[in-house]
């Protein structure tokens, strides 16, 4: 309900446009950040840009810890003087600007458009105010406050629309307060006194024409004089990336600059297939579908109408993918002697068809089909033939694999091997040890034997036969 | 055939043979010195032979046919000079020169390979009777990963040879029986097959026995063995042939 009332509250606003209003002059006051009538008292580590000055009062109470940079502290001195006359004419010249269109209350959760806004009595912000300048960087806002101006605890003042806080003015009737960790833009003006609790930020001025100014931890910023028919900078705009690649996401921004803020961005033309734009922040996205060169043209618009364009061209390509490696797998790891063995080397990726090829040995007995892996025969030999398989397919792309087949005794010939390759496996691994011959002795050494022996077994019976006969 | 003594291991053992012929006739010598000669025209008929032999010999048939050439031209020699009462005294001598004839190619070359795979077959049965693990393929043998391969060398046709020709020899001066020559003869080439193949088994199973001097010092161990063998077989045919005529 309150955003209801509050949206019907700004469409009358703007409905009621008054004329523009011209900045305040401040004059000399316009280098004071801080300028009090009776005294300026400050407490804690306030950062104060810009000039800090009380006149006629004297007291300057608080520096340090207060700090002033871009400017220094005037008591009673010629320029805060000076200052104090030009706040009178501001004061009055805020203060006697006429048509203006009645607030009251609390503007919390407001946005307002430039010009001229008067509360005849007390004015409060609770929440967010929001100035929008409706993209002229030259809008004033005139507050007429007739009585005192209050801001909540943490409340806060935004511009938007390209407003500018050197060109918002606050005339206070009385006294001004700006709550705890508040932050208000805009010059304040006070009748009587200002006062800014702890953690008050503040971009634009405090001036009081009668009594003093009070800070507690404050950063307060000279937002500098008024601008008047400042024209903004030409709108431009950039164009985006101009690569992309099918298949691989694409984000880039159409840049604009210069001219009123916010922008529209729109395409004349055609965007690349699968790309689109974001017409508010400009961001172009997507995916490529399709390759070529697309030229297209990009245009912005910005708060002001104010149009510009550029043509763009985007080269989509088809990105070079590397071949697929084919991958292989080992064929059947275990065989036995003797046991027809038929198993393949796998390959799956890469483009088919395939050459296989073998590195190092088979185990005796298999032999591999080059074309289809297959490995295929009957081993012969016990033991373990590691190799490495290679494929070679037609892109020609190769990959390789180290295998092992363990071939097992033959059955029938010698019990179960035992664990850790037992007895069966040759050393050197499957099979490729030369075995070695056994030949007999000559026989003719042989025979000599048998002579020897033969004598020897027949000295033996006769010796026999000649002891029986003693 | 000097030459296949000296170049074939085989046979090499042949070379004795003419050294125990002439020992065995001159141990024969009262059964012979006393023969009356009488020259036979059948000498000069095996003598044609003999040189018909010996032609076609050199012409294609080779070192075999020759030295049967030779065998018959001295037996065709004996026919003609003393006739055939010295050449049944001395027959026993003859056989004995078959023993130094070379290597009849044909017969060799089939024999060969059963014997190869039986002497592997034999040796892998006993290795796996005692316990070891033992591959065989064909003629090779692995065991606990030492591989041994019967080769022609040692299928156990010099042990065959040998044995026979010792067998024989065995039996001529240890008995008077003819037959026992032939029975022991015939009993020389299982005791010589099963020898060759605990040769091969021994090798097969201690690695340092399978080359060099200790493996021939194997081979002549077992050459003994295979005489223990023939004779106990020889008193067992003894006692056995007692038994009969008892």
């Amino acid at each position: 309900m309150k955003n209801l009332c509050s949206f019907l509250l700004y469409i009358t606003l703007c409905a009621g446009l008054q004329a523009a209003q011209l900045p305040v002059t401040l004059g000399s006051a316009s280098t004071f950040t801080i300028l009090a009538a009776s005294t300026v008292t400050n407490t804690g580590p306030s950062v104060i840009n810009g000039e800090v000055g009380v006149s006629p009062g004297t007291a300057l109470v608080g520096f340090p810890p207060g700090s002033v940079t871009g400017g220094s502290l005037h008591a009673a001195d010629g320029p805060a003087s000076a200052a104090q006359g030009s706040l009178t004419s501001a004061y009055n010249d805020a203060a006697g600007r006429v048509v203006p269109a009645v607030v009251a209350g609390d503007l919390g959760g407001l946005t307002l458009a430039p010009g001229l806004y008067k509360s005849t009595s007390s004015l409060g912000i609770t929440g967010v105010l929001r100035l929008d300048g409706q993209g002229d960087s030259n809008s004033v806002f005139i507050f007429q406050v007739a009585s005192a101006l209050t801001t909540a605890s943490g409340s806060q003042v935004m511009l938007q629309g390209g407003a500018r806080a050197a060109n918002i003015f606050w005339q206070v009737g009385s006294s001004a307060t700006l709550g705890t960790n508040s932050l208000f833009n805009g010059t304040i003006m006070a009748q009587a006194s200002v006062s800014l609790l702890t953690g008050a930020a503040l971009n634009g001025r405090a001036l009081a024409r009668t009594a003093a100014v009070t800070l507690d931890s404050n950063t307060i910023v000279n937002p500098g004089p008024p601008t008047v028919g400042i024209p903004p900078a030409p709108l431009t705009i950039t164009c985006p990336l101009s690569s992309a690649q099918t298949g691989i996401a694409y984000n880039s921004v159409i840049t604009a600059t210069g001219g009123v803020p916010p922008y529209a961005f729109l395409i004349t033309g055609l965007l690349p297939p699968g790309l689109s734009l974001s017409p508010i922040t400009g961001t172009l996205s997507g995916t490529p579908t399709a390759a070529g060169t697309f030229t297209f043209v990009a245009n912005v618009l910005d708060n002001t109408a104010t149009s510009a364009s550029s043509t763009c061209s985007i080269a989509i390509s088809t990105p070079v993918i590397p071949p697929a490696t084919p991958s292989l797998t080992c064929p059947a790891n275990t065989a036995q002697a003797g046991v027809a063995y038929n198993s393949s080397i796998a390959a799956t990726g890469g483009r088919p068809p395939y050459s296989f090829s073998i590195t190092g040995s088979l185990p005796q007995g298999l032999s591999l089909n080059a074309s289809t892996g297959a490995i295929a025969g009957s081993p012969t030999v016990a033991g373990s033939s590691i190799f490495t398989a290679n494929v070679l397919d037609s892109t020609p792309v190769s990959s390789s694999i180290a295998c092992t087949i363990t071939t097992s005794a033959a059955e029938s010939t010698g019990p179960p091997t035992p664990p850790g390759g037992g007895g069966t496996t040759p050393p050197g691994g499957g099979g490729t040890t030369p075995p070695s011959p056994v030949p007999a002795p000559s026989s003719l050494p042989l025979v000599l034997i048998g002579f020897a022996c033969l004598a020897l077994y027949h000295s033996r019976e006769r010796a026999r036969q000649f002891f029986k006969r003693s | 055939m000097f030459n296949q003594w000296v170049q074939d291991q085989d046979m090499a053992h042949g070379i004795l043979v003419p050294l125990v012929i002439p020992w065995i006739v001159w141990k024969e010598r009262s059964r012979w010195m006393n023969l009356p000669a009488s020259p036979s025209a059948w000498g000069f008929a095996i003598l044609a032979v003999a040189a018909c032999v010996h032609f076609v010999s050199n012409a294609a048939a080779g070192l075999f046919a020759g030295s049967v050439a030779f065998v018959l031209s001295v037996a065709g020699v004996v026919l003609c000079l003393g006739g055939s009462a010295f050449l049944r005294t001395w027959s026993f001598p003859f056989l004995l020169m078959l023993f130094s004839l070379p290597k009849l190619a044909v017969v060799y070359n089939q024999a060969t390979l059963p014997l190869q795979i039986l002497a592997s077959r034999l040796a892998a049965g006993m290795l796996l009777a005692g316990g070891a693990v033992v591959t065989r393929e064909g003629n090779i043998l692995d065991v606990g990963g030492h591989r041994i391969a019967v080769v022609e060398a040692c299928s156990g046709v010099r042990y065959l040879l040998s044995l026979g020709f010792m067998a024989v020899v065995f039996a001529y001066l240890s008995d008077a029986k003819p037959w026992m020559r032939v029975a022991l003869l015939a009993a020389a080439v299982p005791v010589a097959i099963l020898a060759n193949a605990i040769r091969v088994a021994v090798s097969a199973s201690i690695p340092v026995l399978d080359s060099g001097t200790l493996h021939d010092f194997l081979g002549g161990l077992v050459f003994v063995l295979c005489l223990v063998m023939l004779v106990v077989v020889h008193r067992l045919f003894n006692t056995a042939y007692a038994r009969y005529h008892d």
